[in-house]
């Protein structure tokens, strides 16, 4: 079997954009998929930020299922607070947006091949040299002189070369999700419900699809759910909000919410996307991130490819970079999210009075805090704890 | 408290979405496509994944070989 220089373990958006950029840059890749099909299930809500994403791809117009130009959060007690205005945001079409992205790797030079399951690294002096794998039910053992994961929340890859980068339970959020058909909404406008009895610890969340369809789900901390799953919060959620909806398709999932983990690369190895936890642990957004981090890594294993030297200290430049450019920014948004999590259903109601006194477009995250710090003095401390470590 | 059982799957309710495997301290649960399995003798029975699994999927069979497992 032929070697390569890297093998990417995931046709996800950070996979397929280490995979592009790295065949860009003239390396030899190949991309293994466990599904038959790039992009199917779509674990995910499909927002981005317009601008986001404009910053990193071209964008068509076929992944775009819905522009949106508005946010509600809904307190507990069922008050709705328009959110900060100013920037748009797109419903993807994930299945298109994946197959799209794994073109454009395939056309840089790629080779993907799907219904191919990873089982193992192969290892040699503390080193990974490559993966064992069953393609099409064909057992291979395939070399590499890097390996990176991109093998999503359920990643192997690290803990298989030996990476203590198993989540703790308060990392964790399981989601469900339905696609809603039949629903009177504002088709441009996102909607976020928060509170213990929709969905503890976590939110749920309304994204419009067009025409009438819509992305609706939600995470929750099963901690905080007393024995109930996503299941039982999401079911009871539609019967009451939209009844006589149809159901067109549902996926479970999970996103990760913890802070970035100590190391996500090893001798010969990297981890990009969720299985290197690249998520905003308080939004639950990763396709940029991903995305961003497979930029990144792409490059940084060509060079280390080039000169030699694919050591865990050469590689963890791709992990400085990325905590500069976007880890850091995960980890505040954490820090925000544990104080966020804090609060009741009553916090909440009240917060969501006193924003509704301060003029939409002024609500933006200055104003909000001060307002709710004033009236909410001991939430000063565990404030000062968040933006004092900027 | 429930007794100690074996992790059994559901795979007619299971979606095959990783959750459980993100959580397993173990490593114990194998997921291919839409294949997945235990194995039971890396399982140590500290039933998070009963907990995280979004659809209820995962329950413990208090039936089987309790006289050989113990609970951690």
């Amino acid at each position: 079997m032929k070697t390569y220089d890297i093998i990417v373990v995931g046709a996800g958006p950070a996979g397929t954009t280490t995979a592009r950029v790295a065949s860009e840059q003239g390396a030899s890749v190949l991309v293994l998929e466990k599904k038959r099909d790039i992009g199917i299930p779509v674990r995910c809500a499909e927002g981005v930020s317009e601008q986001g994403i404009k910053n990193l791809i071209e964008v068509e117009d076929s992944w775009i299922a819905q522009v949106i130009t508005k946010s509600i959060f809904v307190s507990p007690d069922g008050v709705e607070v328009d959110s900060f205005p100013g920037e748009r945001g797109f419903i993807l079409h994930r299945k298109i947006f994946d197959l799209a992205l794994a073109n454009r790797a395939a056309k840089a030079g790629a080779q993907i091949v799907t219904k191919a399951y990873v089982k193992g690294v192969v290892q040699e002096n503390g080193q990974v040299k490559g993966v064992t794998a069953e393609i099409w039910g064909e057992d291979k053992v395939i070399k590499a002189s890097v390996v990176i994961g991109a093998d999503g929340i359920e990643s192997q890859i690290g803990r298989w070369a030996g990476l203590n980068i198993i989540a703790k339970k308060t990392y964790i959020l399981p989601c469900l999700q339905v696609l809603l058909s039949g629903l009177d909404i504002d088709p441009g406008c996102v909607v976020f419900y928060l509170g213990e009895k929709i969905a503890p610890g976590g939110y749920l969340w309304v994204f419009p699809k067009g025409n009438g369809i819509a992305n609706v789900g939600l995470g929750i901390d099963p901690e905080k759910a007393e024995g109930k799953n996503a299941l039982h919060y999401l079911s009871s959620f539609v019967e009451k909000k939209f009844p006589g909806s149809s159901c067109l398709g549902m996926t479970a999932g999970g996103v990760t919410s913890g802070p970035s983990p100590a190391k996500i690369v090893g001798n010969g190895f990297m981890l990009v996307g969720d299985a290197a936890f690249q998520i905003n642990p308080l939004t639950g957004a990763g396709i940029l991130n991903g995305m961003i981090a497979g930029e990144i890594a792409g490059k940084v294993a060509v060079e280390a490819i080039k000169q030699g030297d694919v050591s865990e200290k050469r590689l963890s430049e791709y992990q400085k970079i990325w905590h500069k450019r976007e880890g850091k920014n995960n980890d505040r948004s954490y820090n925000m999210k544990k104080v966020i999590s804090q609060f009741s259903d009553r916090d909440l109601n009240k917060i969501a009075q006193l924003l509704l006194s301060i003029p939409p477009e002024k609500r933006d995250g200055y104003q909000i805090f001060r307002k709710v710090l004033f009236k909410h003095p001991k939430l000063i401390i565990d404030a000062a704890k968040v933006f004092g470590r900027k | 408290m429930m007794t100690s059982g074996k992790i059994k799957i559901n795979t007619n309710k299971c979606d095959f979405c990783g959750v459980c495997i993100s959580i397993c301290p173990c490593i114990a649960i194998i997921l291919k496509e839409r294949e997945i399995s235990v194995k039971y003798e890396k399982c140590k029975q500290c039933y998070w994944c009963i907990d995280f699994c979004p659809v209820g999927a995962i329950q413990k069979d208090g039936s089987i070989n309790d006289f050989t497992q113990k609970e951690k």
